[in-house]
């Protein structure tokens, strides 16, 4: 079972994650650990907490039509037991 | 305090989360392996079905094989049976009382075969746990 989403979700997760990644480098001097709110490939403003940042998304845009994102985040660790995520690995 | 106790079965723990999108929304219950290897909660593919759960974002996942899976970012909330002030908290749905918390959670890239959520340290650290006698002791 593999997940799918709208093409128009996608091409918005997308475009925010451009336009995140161009202002990387001055979020984490300034914001690290903030959660950063984009939509349409802008981003709209920056919060303390995810809870916060995702109720005034989809107040003003709607779920789906933003995007958030953790200031620093990296690649997720699932540890051991990720192990069985996929026959192969 | 408030609290629950689980068996700890084949070396592991798996307990049953009511999971939803937030306050006020509906919730469904499933099996959650607690992993202390895991950064992060993550939902299997059938929660994100069953709840028509849409992304906040993209991630990258590291497996323990050192390979990297990018996958989708949700918002949820996760609440696990630990009972506390009545009055303050009517129970929901089920009927248990219920304690957890709203969190940005990793969509999983493959559905495990016998639990649908793992409780990661994002959310095993909120809690008071104990290990004793081949049992988990959960509290507030």
């Amino acid at each position: 079972m593999q997940v799918t989403h709208a093409p128009e979700v996608i091409a918005e997760l997308r475009k925010n994650q451009e336009a995140y990644d161009a202002v990387k480098g001055e979020m984490e001097a300034e914001h690290w650990g903030r959660v950063v709110l984009l939509h349409d490939g802008s981003v709209v403003a920056i919060y303390n907490d995810e809870s916060d940042a995702y109720d005034i998304g989809c107040e003003k845009f709607g779920l789906g039509s933003f995007s958030l994102h953790r200031v620093g985040q990296r690649s997720i660790d699932l540890g051991f037991r990720s192990l069985s995520l996929r026959p192969g690995f | 305090m408030p609290s629950f106790s689980q068996a700890i079965t084949d070396g592991r723990i798996i307990i049953l989360v009511a999971v939803s999108q937030g306050p006020g929304q509906p919730s469904l219950v499933y099996r959650a392996l607690l992993d202390t290897g895991a950064m992060v909660t993550a939902i299997a593919p059938k929660v994100v079905q069953d709840l028509q759960f849409l992304p906040t974002g993209q991630l990258t996942l590291s497996v323990a094989s050192g390979h990297s899976v990018d996958t989708f970012q949700y918002h949820a909330r996760v609440d696990i049976p630990i009972q506390y002030d009545e009055a303050a908290a009517p129970a929901r749905g089920t009927g248990r009382f219920l304690m957890g918390n709203q969190l940005l959670v990793a969509g999983l890239p493959y559905q495990p075969d016998d639990y649908d959520v793992i409780l990661g340290m994002d959310f095993i650290g909120m809690f008071h746990i104990t290990m004793y006698n081949h049992s988990i002791i959960m509290s507030n």
